[in-house]
């Protein structure tokens, strides 16, 4: 298993647009990926549940992924967030 | 070929492809199902989601190539939480554990999704669970394999087809992809016909039997301002349409033209002509017709059609963009009028004999032991803050007493206090009264003391003067804009203005009233508001006459015995200063 802890830099979250090209991506690994924001666990995978984490601007989420390319998950979907301008 | 006549509800004359916009009604099983039903069930929604899937991803290609990315994204989105695994679990939970058909458990699986969504904090995540609506709508006609049309499928420059339009309906129309509407039911009053007049397309209501009529695609032609619908129309119909459509554009330009001008009259009298608008957009929509503010900004837009109030911030946005748009021209906002004829969803409306004579307007909002002065308090914090970005009049509905008006300005008072200690940015306003009760225009000369500015609200003067339903037929006949006693009771909000040198607008119907126009200047009223579209067609008269005449009109109109002798008078005054033009 494999974890990070990331910001979110983009003004809108994770809920919106940016939430939608972020939960495509996380489906593009084998791995199980869980977003991890205070005692919430949803699945990455998932825009309805990601959406309802209500995930704003300056919130710092954990990242858990867990599987055959994990570290490649990490790896990736931190760089995505960290790209977030909108 | 086919005519048929509904009411002319906007002007203007249109030729397109008719868009059918209907929801047939679904039969959904109640109760559960047997074991063996299972499999099944669960095939019927997987071949429904599919289904739903590729209609979505050919809305989402259409999207793209007439409108761009960014609105292709958003229904991106909607693919997205459509083929969600998590929605898709629990709906497949519904089928496996809750025993329930495809169809109740598409139902029950995104009601339960809009739920949540709705009892989440965030604006913007609340406002998702319109989108969860419309994504299930989309899902269960496709499970039910029921041919669907959202209104997001329509082809360019289409005129809709519909039984009515709800407001979670029109605000996904692009109103530059729209040509017009026609639809079954309503009136001159409902929300279709007031949202077309705000968008400037024509439109027919009230149109019966055009759903039985018009096929998808049908060519039609509509004239709305005579409520003709033509249904196929042959060559040389269409031909004259072509021609009425061009001689309407032209005459927009003409009174385009007079937007630039004054409301002066030809010995130098000046009057305010205003718009009455619901929304921000219809601010912006208003800006080609020039006003010199917004008379009537109707606040109750922004509490209908969802569970909950809107929040301070959110009404905030509102207002401060419409005071930004008008850019230091006065804005009249109504505080929240609503009652048990036109509820919201969030305030629990008792059951009332006459809801007209009851619990609406500053009654439901003032009456301490209904426990709803917050919500004016929200409004008035909001208000108050987007003051500080322009030039904001506040202006209470339904006032009927004098007690009521010292209330509010108390309120309004703590309110400001409030915002001070808080140390938050806000604005002066002014504080007016809508005078639409018998009872406020009769002591108008001692409200005026108390107050900024009055604006006549025409209508339910009208109705409460007369003992008119105005909504009820049977009685239409006695509903008389032009009845003397009326024009007796707006003479004297006027002079009681005058007298305390405040200014006297009117913001109902009869602002826009052709006829009206003459005798209301006559007897001096400072401000006219209507539709943005009516403006230059006031104008044009007002600039026509002098005040001389306007004034005999005012005493012929005065002095009238019936409401028809009132009208007669008027419009032959308004014949012969138009005759000059």
């Amino acid at each position: 298993m494999q974890i990070r802890e990331v910001e979110i830099v983009n003004p809108t979250g994770l809920h919106t647009r940016p939430g939608n090209m972020f939960v495509k991506k996380a489906k593009e690994y084998a791995a199980t990926v869980t977003i991890i924001k205070g005692d919430k666990r949803v699945n990455a995978k998932s825009l309805l549940t990601l959406m309802k984490a209500g995930i704003s601007l300056g919130d710092r989420i954990i990242i858990e992924a867990d599987g055959a390319d994990e570290a490649e998950a990490v790896a990736g979907l931190s760089e995505l967030i960290a790209s977030f301008t909108e | 070929m086919q005519t048929l006549k509904g009411i002319a509800a906007s002007p203007g004359v249109v030729i397109g492809p008719a868009f059918v916009y209907t929801q047939p009604k679904l039969d959904i099983p109640e109760g559960t199902i047997t074991a063996d039903r299972l499999d099944a069930e669960v095939a019927a929604f997987q071949a429904g989601r599919l289904r739903a899937e590729a209609g979505l991803q050919a809305l989402v290609e259409r999207v793209r190539a007439e409108k761009g990315d960014d609105l292709a994204g958003v229904f991106e989105g909607h693919l997205e939480i459509l083929m969600d695994e998590e929605f898709e679990a629990q709906i497949l939970a519904q089928i496996r554990e809750n025993h329930l058909c495809a169809l109740a458990a598409v139902r029950a699986g995104v009601e339960a999704q809009r739920q949540e969504f709705l009892a989440l904090d965030d604006e913007y995540l609340r406002e998702r669970a319109d989108d969860l609506a419309d994504i299930g709508r989309r899902l269960l006609y496709a499970t039910a394999g029921v041919e669907f049309a959202s209104l997001d499928d329509h082809p360019d420059h289409a005129i809709i087809i519909a039984r009515d339009l709800t407001p979670s309906d029109t605000a996904q129309l692009d109103p530059a992809r729209v040509a017009g509407f026609a639809v079954e039911t309503g009136g001159r009053t409902s929300h279709t016909a007031i949202m077309a007049r705000t968008l400037e397309l024509p439109a027919v209501v009230g149109c019966v039997g055009i759903l039985d009529a018009v096929t998808m695609g049908d060519l039609i032609a509509i004239d709305g301002r005579s409520g003709d619908v033509v249904i196929a129309p042959d060559a040389s119909t269409e031909a004259a349409y072509r021609t009425r459509r061009a001689a309407f554009l032209a005459d927009r330009e003409v009174m385009l033209a007079l937007a630039a001008l004054p409301a002066t009259t030809t010995d130098g009298e000046t009057t305010m002509l205003g718009v009455n608008i619901g929304t921000p957009a219809d601010a912006e929509a208003s800006l080609p017709w020039n006003p010199d503010g917004v008379g009537l900004y109707r606040s109750e837009f922004l509490f209908m059609d969802r569970p909950g109030l809107p929040s301070e911030d959110e009404q905030f946005k509102a207002y401060a963009s419409v005071v930004k748009a008008m850019k230091g021209k006065p804005v009249v906002l109504r505080t929240l009028d609503v009652g048990g004829d036109k509820p919201v969803a969030a305030v629990p409306f008792p059951h009332e004999d006459n809801p007209f004579l009851g619990w609406r307007g500053v009654r439901m909002c003032l009456y301490k032991e209904e426990g709803n002065q917050d919500i004016l308090r929200t409004q008035l914090r909001a208000a108050l803050r987007a003051a500080a970005d322009g030039e904001m009049w506040i202006m209470y509905p339904m006032i009927s007493s004098y007690e009521e008006v010292v209330a509010v300005k108390e309120l309004l008072a703590q309110t400001q206090q409030e915002l001070k200690a808080a140390g938050k940015r806000y604005g002066e306003v002014k504080t007016g009264i809508m005078i639409e009760t018998p009872g406020a225009a009769m002591i108008a000369d001692k409200l005026a003391e108390i107050v900024d500015f009055f604006s006549i609200g025409s209508n339910d003067l009208t109705q409460y003067t007369l003992a008119a339903d105005r909504g009820n037929e049977r009685v239409s006949r006695c509903y008389q804009t032009f009845h003397p006693a009326v024009w007796h009771l707006v003479s004297a909000v006027i002079h009681a203005g005058r007298t305390h040198k405040i200014p006297v607008g009117m913001c109902g119907e009869l602002a826009g009233i052709e006829e009206a126009a003459l005798p209301l200047l006559g007897l001096g009223l400072d401000e006219f508001s209507m539709s943005a579209q009516s403006l230059p067609r006031i104008k044009r008269i007002i600039r026509a006459a002098s005040m001389e005449e306007a004034k005999a009109c005012a005493r012929a109109v005065l002095d009238a015995r019936t409401a028809e002798e009132a009208f007669a008078a008027a419009s032959s005054a308004m014949k012969a200063v138009l005759s000059r033009t």
